[in-house]
């Protein structure tokens, strides 16, 4: 019997040649159709697209309320009796979601519940409309409101009345009800296949693959695209059509592979031409003044030039060096190097020596500095020091000696 | 520029002609092998002469490693003899179509490497860890030329004030070899500079792939689909981004465990005395990269002690283990203090080890992170899918073959402690935030890819016609 170099008899080598390939595109255009079937039946396109708030994400900012898990409890109206928790800094175009479903408990008598949001154009005028619980569907269509338009930058809800039993948010899910026309899926599909991810801080812990909702996510998609291979060459084999081989399925899978890969391959040379459009030709100094926290680094070059040229020790002051602005006195210990710094403090230090130096970012709230007296307080302590030099970003202060 | 070169080219030589004198005498195994035991024990030089109380000098380092070098030639009569005619006639021997395939993959390998240094050169030093810790101490250690210690914000507090006393770093026990290998780096340069300090990354991922395909070639025997699977591995999107994104420690520990664990089972499999030196070398270098090294090291031992323990008190081993354990569980456990180290506890509802930390075992399975990150976001390409297929597929073959029984109780340890970690501990928080889930599996993922070629090379065995990456023997 006659058997070429992969070892496989002649015959069935020249079948493969056209087994393979046709195989694969009939898995590839049945894929798409399941996609398309999959998103035209039931809700699936609104679940899928759908951008949802839980409870937890929300901040009372009038009458109080506390996190329970995922939701969040209102549990008193201020003395006007109203209660708002909201959340804002978002950005989202109202053409795209034309449908609110909300999951809240505690409705009562007397008591009035509103979804509220702002707009761009207007964010001081909050608009509103009443949430009415009923048995089949929580759910507020949105198209029917006029000033639901433009882009929404906050919302929320608002509760008015007299509270006995608190009103707990689980979730407010804004969904798109309008499925879009065949091309415009298509056109989504392929939106998704060729998204640019970009490096970020999270990358070193996973690489996202798929802009977020994506409506055909490319890794199972491919993993769905060679089962269907590996489906049909089966079939084919149980029909006494092809001999089975490990030959085909693992040009199916080394495809798959190969496409994932390519793509990624792909997305790796458009963030270099980035990385080189951003840092390329530049020296250690212009690339930090180039990175994301250039500013900070501009003003740690300023802050730089009144400490020794020595290592010497500094203390930065942040308002939430464990959290909220950890970040900032992380880089700013960073670019400070190799100076001595310790960088967990939010208040004054109890342990210092004189000529040490304090770095002190904005905003600390019972933080002063009194000019005249040369002396930094707080709440608990007045040290004396020496403003060295102070700027919109921060200001930085040469340690005393106590007074005696 | 020259003390660059001899930064990189030292320590590499030094590897590679000891690696020699050891036995190793493939050539990618040397040059894998021999960058990383080199670079990893210029570390330890560094700490030597740290702790002699010697100024860090590059030059002083650069002598020390070139008389190492010199006594390894002395001693190595076999360094210039290159055995390989046999591979190379084989490797001529093939049809044209496997050079073509070959050169193909080869130069996709190569475009990937070629970015990565582009990258690396042209960005400085980006993920978070790299700048909150790997990347302080190097630049710290080299303007003092000391080893200056590092220590907690409590410490640090209650130190005399004097500058060298102590820096802050909230990671502070992180093991420092990773360190050490940007500040060797930048002795050689002569300057702090974050590209050049960060250069050893991409080395790093040149000794995996070699490394890798080295094992694979001598495993399969078959160079194209040594080199396939090396060419997946080094696809790898996570991967990738820690080439690229440079300053994390994790790379560092999944060439370094892998390699060593591929080692091992090369050890086991053929009893050469190269493989367990390179097992035993590198196995003893995981505690100095990273925290969890140690554990990594932990996993190895169970095959090992077994493969060590004569046939006829090997069931009389896991008896004993079995008792012990059943002894463990039924007394609540264990503490234990260590001198100088603290109290461990190893008690079934708590597990405390000094360095590090403490962990509440209770079962609390959350899969969703697992699913979302494995097989639905684009951190692994197919890997998981292939895998899972290709170990229920291969599980008749690994049932009755002896080899393949060690291989997965090798890599199931490792799994299983990895899943215990995630599912047991208050480290699902990690997995839950995305942060380490990932990383962690990366550790063991170049050793998971070479398992998944020992799997595909069992089936193809057993298949009744061969596949397009199979080729004669030429090893």
């Amino acid at each position: 019997m006659k058997t070429d170099s992969t070892g496989l008899r002649t015959q069935d080598s020249s079948r493969f040649v056209f087994v393979i390939p046709l195989i694969m595109l009939i898995s590839a255009l049945t894929v798409i159709l399941l996609y398309l079937i999959y998103y035209a039946v039931s809700d699936n396109y609104a679940n899928r697209t759908a951008l949802t708030l839980t409870g937890n994400a929300l901040t009372v900012s009038v009458g109080q309320g506390e996190i329970s898990g995922d939701a969040l409890e209102v549990r008193q109206v201020s003395s006007q009796g109203v209660a708002f928790a909201s959340i804002t800094g978002i950005t989202l175009s109202a053409d795209t979601y034309s449908a609110l479903r909300w999951t809240i408990d505690g409705f009562q008598d007397d008591v009035v519940i509103d979804f509220i949001w702002a707009t761009q154009t207007d964010p001081g005028n909050m608009q509103k409309v009443q949430l009415t619980p009923s048995n089949d569907s929580n759910a507020l269509n949105l198209n029917a409101e006029s000033s639901w338009q433009g882009t929404i930058v906050g919302m929320g809800i608002m509760v008015t009345g007299h509270l006995s039993d608190p009103v707990i948010v689980h979730q407010l899910k804004l969904q798109q009800s309008d499925k879009p026309a065949l091309m415009d899926f298509l056109g989504r599909f392929w939106s998704d296949w060729t998204f640019l991810e970009t490096w970020s801080q999270r990358s070193v812990n996973f690489i996202e693959g798929m802009p977020h909702k994506a409506l055909m996510p490319i890794v199972p998609a491919v993993a769905l695209w060679i089962s269907l291979c590996f489906a049909i060459y089966l079939g084919l084999f149980f029909t006494r059509r092809v001999p089975l081989t490990l030959v085909p399925f693992t040009v199916f899978i080394l495809t798959g592979w190969l496409i994932l890969d390519a793509r990624w391959q792909w997305t790796l040379w458009n963030q270099l031409e980035s990385t080189k459009t951003q840092f390329g030709d530049k020296t250690p100094e212009q690339k930090r003044l180039a990175g994301e926290d250039g500013g900070l680094f501009q003003f740690i070059l300023e802050v730089k030039k009144f400490l020794p040229a020595e290592p010497t020790r500094l203390f930065i002051i942040t308002a939430d060096p464990y959290e909220g602005t950890r970040y900032l006195r992380s880089r700013a210990r960073y670019h400070l190097l190799p100076h001595n710094v310790f960088s967990l403090l939010s208040a004054l230090p109890q342990h210092y020596q004189p000529g040490d130096y304090l770095l002190v970012f904005p905003p600390l709230q019972d933080l002063q500095y009194d000019r005249n007296a040369q002396l930094l307080k707080d709440k608990h302590n007045n040290l004396p020091a020496k403003l060295v030099h102070q700027t919109a970003s921060g200001a930085l202060f040469r340690m005393q000696d106590r007074p005696l | 520029m020259m003390s660059l070169v001899l930064a990189i080219v030292l320590p590499w030589l030094l590897g590679v002609v000891w690696l020699r004198k050891g036995g190793v005498s493939q050539w990618s195994l040397l040059l894998a092998y021999g960058y990383l035991l080199g670079i990893l024990f210029t570390t330890l030089l560094l700490r030597a002469l740290d702790s002699l109380g010697l100024t860090l000098s590059f030059p002083l380092c650069a002598l020390l490693l070139s008389v190492l070098i010199f006594f390894g030639i002395q001693q190595t009569r076999t360094l210039w003899q290159w055995n390989g005619s046999g591979s190379l006639a084989a490797w001529r021997h093939q049809p044209f179509w496997h050079h073509l395939l070959f050169g193909l993959v080869l130069v996709g390998i190569a475009v990937k490497f070629y970015g990565f240094a582009v990258e690396i050169g042209a960005r400085p030093l980006y993920p978070w860890d790299a700048w909150t810790t790997w990347g302080v101490r190097p630049q710290v250690w080299f303007e003092f030329k000391q080893l200056v210690p590092f220590v907690d914000a409590a410490s640090w507090l209650a130190t005399d004030h004097s500058l060298t006393t102590a820096y802050l770093l909230e990671a502070w026990h992180y093991p420092p070899a990773v360190s050490l290998i940007q500040l060797w780096m930048s002795l050689g340069y002569g300057q702090w500079h974050e590209s050049m300090a960060n250069l050893p990354w991409l080395l790093c991922g040149v000794a995996l792939g070699l490394g890798f395909y080295g094992q694979a070639r001598l495993w399969t025997g078959k160079p194209l689909l040594s080199l396939v699977f090396t060419y997946l591995l080094l696809s790898i999107p996570l991967l990738n981004a820690h080439v690229a994104l440079a300053g994390y420690a994790d790379l560092w520990m999944a060439t370094i465990y892998s390699l060593a664990a591929i080692a091992l089972l090369q050890w086991l499999r053929t009893r050469d005395r190269a493989q367990g030196l390179l097992a035993l070398l590198l196995g003893l270098t995981c505690a100095l990269v990273k925290v969890e090294g140690v554990v990594w090291l932990l996993t190895l031992l169970p095959v090992a002690s077994a493969a060590l323990t004569p046939r006829r008190y090997r069931f009389g081993l896991l008896l004993l283990l079995v008792v012990l354990l059943m002894l463990w569980f039924w007394n609540g456990g264990f503490s234990a203090t260590l001198p100088g180290l603290g109290t461990i506890y190893l008690q079934p509802e708590r597990i405390e080890i000094p360095y590090l930390g403490r962990f509440d075992v209770a079962y609390s399975p959350n899969w969703e992170p697992f699913l979302d990150n494995f097989f639905v976001l684009g951190s692994w390409h197919l890997f998981w899918y292939v895998l899972i297929l290709l170990v229920v597929v291969a599980m008749p073959k690994i049932a009755t073959d002896r080899l393949l029984l060690i291989f997965s109780a090798v890599v199931s340890s490792g799994l299983a402690m990895l899943f215990f970690l995630f599912l047991m501990t208050e480290a699902r928080e990690w997995a839950a935030k995305y942060t380490s889930i990932n990383r962690l599996f990366l550790h063991i993922t170049p050793l998971l890819m070479f398992y998944g070629l020992i799997l595909f090379q069992a089936l193809r065995a057993q298949s009744p016609n061969t596949n397009p990456l199979s080729e004669p023997q030429s090893a």
